[in-house]
């Protein structure tokens, strides 16, 4: 939970900020590119519902990206720039709605390959290259190669310490969800500072049952907080603010190649290629972690995620794990129905 | 009973013999048919399905946006579940299948490819032997394409064709489809032959310059060939035959014919007031009386989206270079300015007085859109409807609502023409 006090302190901390504000929505971008330029990075997750979030796109759209949209309308999410990534029809259409209404926001569009091979990793450096040009002209910023190291060191202490609390459970997956929030508009060093002192807290104490969660989910302590408080412990959290995150950029000669390669390899989600290496993540989870369910959560009209989830249901189906699919807004809400769907799933089987 | 006449059904589709057995009575009865391009293309699905399951080549499932040219020149039959999934909305059947799928599939992915799955889950289908897809333009179908070849236990091969148009963009995709081709290739112990592609290029070719001249005719007024005809056969032609020779039978036939109407100065209307674009690849193709109340008010959909000719004219020699510019020049892919300066030289060409956009369910790359590009006409003067609606499942057509937007539509376009 926000404290006032961190409130506070992040409020002042912002404003004590130089450098320009880069909203982003998607973690394939490196956000080490940003931060070498002395910029900070923010990643957009704006509380939900607002009177704008319809007016660019249809009502058949992600409500993420809808929101993302109302909010830079109302001039809730200000950035000085924005960086999207061409990950999903919506986000492709994100940009160009953006750009269309907003012209005076420089947004740029990074393409992120499907796949994964050394073709694909060539032209995603590629589109890493091309992002450092854009920064540089637009916010008149220099990138060297020391400053990339240097924000490479950061991340991956970050990245560190997180692996750390959530390896030793020594933290209820809600608060380390929480924390993952919070470093998404805080300068790297602030982020790293609260996470060391997360670090020295001494470890919760996590005794419900082992839950696996995996999907869409963007704005998810409500939700994990919520199986918590009903006898459920998220154990293993394959989302793109959990489990799918870069593990460790490693300081090779060439860094920008370096950053293209653990990016683009990271953990998957399900818009990439082929959709039988999730799987084999998902099953590798499951013998590894050995859950008591699995919380499939995928936002309306996420066509990935909706396509891929029979699949997962299936391969719960024969490993014998209780398996429940949650369709649902970015309200940050628990609503009644997902409530009541979730407590059914977690007296199953009890 | 009705179980069994799904059994009998399902007895007769997955047989090739019934295709042989229709073809010569459809022959018989298609004689009467003026358009001898809709005959053509009638033959070429029966082939095709008749190929399908028999099955003595291999079978590919592709996606509508991959080129059909390599699967030609692969020597294998290409089956696009997607046009099948109109074809039988066509015949106002997908309810069933649109129904088995839902029990799986989230009610907010396109009716299309629910549609085909749970065609697919009955065993409507001729089962594939490889699955190929092509990520440009809309991410449900790659992941539906991965979804079938799941199912079936048959590998996916994905084309991922950049956003971008530079060099590096055009490399990246020339090698994925060198790669596809011959991994395709090695997986259906095919001996790959760059004859072969060069030739199914070159039909590609003779049926691009027919399509050049369907469209140059169809700029004529009144309006020769209707829109709605042009969203269905025509269309699915385009997805589906380039590569072949029926393709170029097809659209030497779709030339001649509208040729012969122009030069009789025939328009599809009786008389024609209004002249409208369509956007969107589809329409609803299950009986709806979308296109009958345009008429009514002499409405005519004189040109659509998916046949406007965006490619160059290919090079047999250089077939690798000929594909990628076919596939990089490919307006919905890349910014939406792409796109809408395609409309805009479409309303120039047909000389439109309005333009209709189809927002089909569930397709975000084109209903992500449609605001946009209403708001760059709207301020131009050009009369523009978003017409939200479902290109497969009868069950999301509101002929209500739909006839209200309509007629409020044609008022406007009534009152602008009145100046």
């Amino acid at each position: 939970m926000y404290t006032i006090e961190f409130f506070l302190r992040e409020v002042v901390l912002l404003r004590g900020m130089k450098g320009h504000r880069v909203g982003w929505c998607c973690t394939y971008l490196p956000v080490e590119i940003i931060e070498a330029g002395g910029l900070l990075p923010q990643r957009l997750v704006p509380e939900g519902g607002g009177p704008k979030d319809d007016a660019l796109l249809d009502p058949n759209f992600c409500p993420y990206i809808r929101r993302v949209a109302g909010a830079l309308m109302e001039g809730k999410e200000s950035p000085d720039g924005l960086v999207l990534m061409n990950t999903c029809d919506g986000m492709r259409r994100l940009f160009d709605a953006i750009t269309h209404y907003l012209p005076s926001l420089p947004v740029f569009l990074l393409d992120v390959p499907r796949k994964r091979d050394e073709a694909a990793l060539l032209y995603f450096y590629e589109g890493l290259k091309e992002l450092i040009a854009w920064l540089q002209e637009t916010f008149s910023v220099k990138i060297r190669e020391e400053d990339l190291r240097e924000a490479i060191k950061g991340a991956n202490t970050t990245r560190k310490i997180l692996r750390k609390l959530w390896s030793k459970r020594g933290i209820k997956a809600s608060n380390l969800f929480a924390a993952i929030r919070r470093g998404f508009s805080l300068p790297r060093e602030e982020f790293n500072r609260l996470l060391k002192e997360r670090l020295r807290r001494p470890p919760e104490h996590l005794e419900g049952r082992p839950i696996l969660m995996t999907g869409s989910l963007l704005e998810a302590t409500s939700l994990i907080r919520y199986v918590e408080e009903m006898g459920g412990e998220v154990i293993a959290l394959d989302l793109c603010t959990g489990g799918r995150m870069v593990e460790e950029v490693p300081q090779e000669e060439n860094l920008l190649l370096s950053l293209a390669r653990a990016y683009l390899r990271k953990p998957p989600c399900a818009r990439m290629a082929p959709s039988t290496e999730r799987l084999e993540l998902l099953e590798g989870l499951i013998e590894r972690e050995r859950p008591e369910g699995l919380i499939y959560y995928a936002s309306k009209f996420c066509d990935p995620y909706l396509f891929e989830a029979p699949l997962v249901r299936d391969l719960c189906g024969k490993r014998g794990i209780p398996f429940l699919l949650i369709e649902g807004e970015y309200t940050g809400q628990v609503t009644g129905g997902m409530k009541t769907r979730v407590q059914a799933f977690l007296e199953l089987g009890r | 009973m009705r179980d069994l006449g799904i059994r009998l059904l399902r007895f007769f589709i997955r047989r090739a013999e019934s295709y042989t057995l229709l073809k010569p009575l459809l022959s018989l009865y298609l004689l009467r048919e003026g358009n001898e391009a809709f005959r053509h293309w009638v033959l070429f699905l029966l082939g095709n399905l008749r190929e399908a399951h028999r099955h003595s080549k291999p079978v590919i499932y592709s996606s509508a946006f991959f080129p059909t040219e390599l699967i030609y020149a692969l020597g294998a039959v290409p089956f696009l579940p997607e046009i099948f999934a109109a074809v039988v909305a066509y015949f106002d059947w997908s309810r069933r299948p649109i129904a088995v799928a839902t029990g799986e599939l989230s009610s907010d992915l396109c009716s299309f490819h629910r549609s085909v799955m749970g065609l697919a889950r009955e065993g409507f289908l001729p089962p594939p032997d490889l699955v190929i897809s092509s990520s440009q333009i809309c991410d449900g179908a790659n992941k539906f394409f991965s979804c079938l070849a799941h199912l079936y236990g048959v590998p996916h091969l994905l084309l991922d064709p950049p956003y971008h148009a530079g060099k590096t963009a055009r490399m990246h995709l020339l090698s994925q489809m060198r790669e596809v081709f011959y991994e395709a290739s090695r997986l259906l112990g095919i001996r790959p032959d760059g004859g072969r592609l060069s030739q199914a290029l070159r039909l590609s070719g003779e049926a691009r310059s027919f399509i050049e001249r369907v469209n140059e005719l169809r700029r004529t007024v009144p309006a020769p060939f209707p829109g709605s005809e042009g969203l269905s056969y025509v269309a699915g032609m385009n997805f589906y035959s380039l590569g072949s020779p029926e393709g170029v039978r097809f659209y030497r036939a779709l030339s001649s014919h509208i040729e012969r109407r122009v030069k009789e100065g025939k328009g599809y209307l009786l008389q024609e007031r209004y002249r409208l674009l369509w956007l969107h690849h589809i329409r609803p193709y299950y009986p709806n009386g979308i296109f009958r109340i345009l008429e009514e008010k002499r409405a005519a959909v004189v040109f659509e989206e998916p046949n406007h000719l965006f490619w160059p004219p290919p090079d047999p020699e250089r077939p690798w270079e000929s594909l990628a510019d076919k596939v990089l020049s490919n307006p919905w892919t890349g910014p939406l300015s792409r796109r809408i300066r395609i409309v805009e030289e479409m309303i120039e060409k047909y000389r439109v007085d309005g333009v209709i956009h189809f927002s089909h369910w569930g397709c975000r790359q084109s209903s992500g859109g449609a605001g946009v590009i209403g708001d760059v006409l709207k301020k131009k003067g050009i009369p523009y409807l978003i017409l939200p609606g479902d290109g497969a499942d009868p069950d999301n057509y509101s002929p209500g609502q739909t006839r209200t937007r309509l007629e409020a539509f044609l008022e406007m376009l009534a009152e602008v023409q009145r100046g």
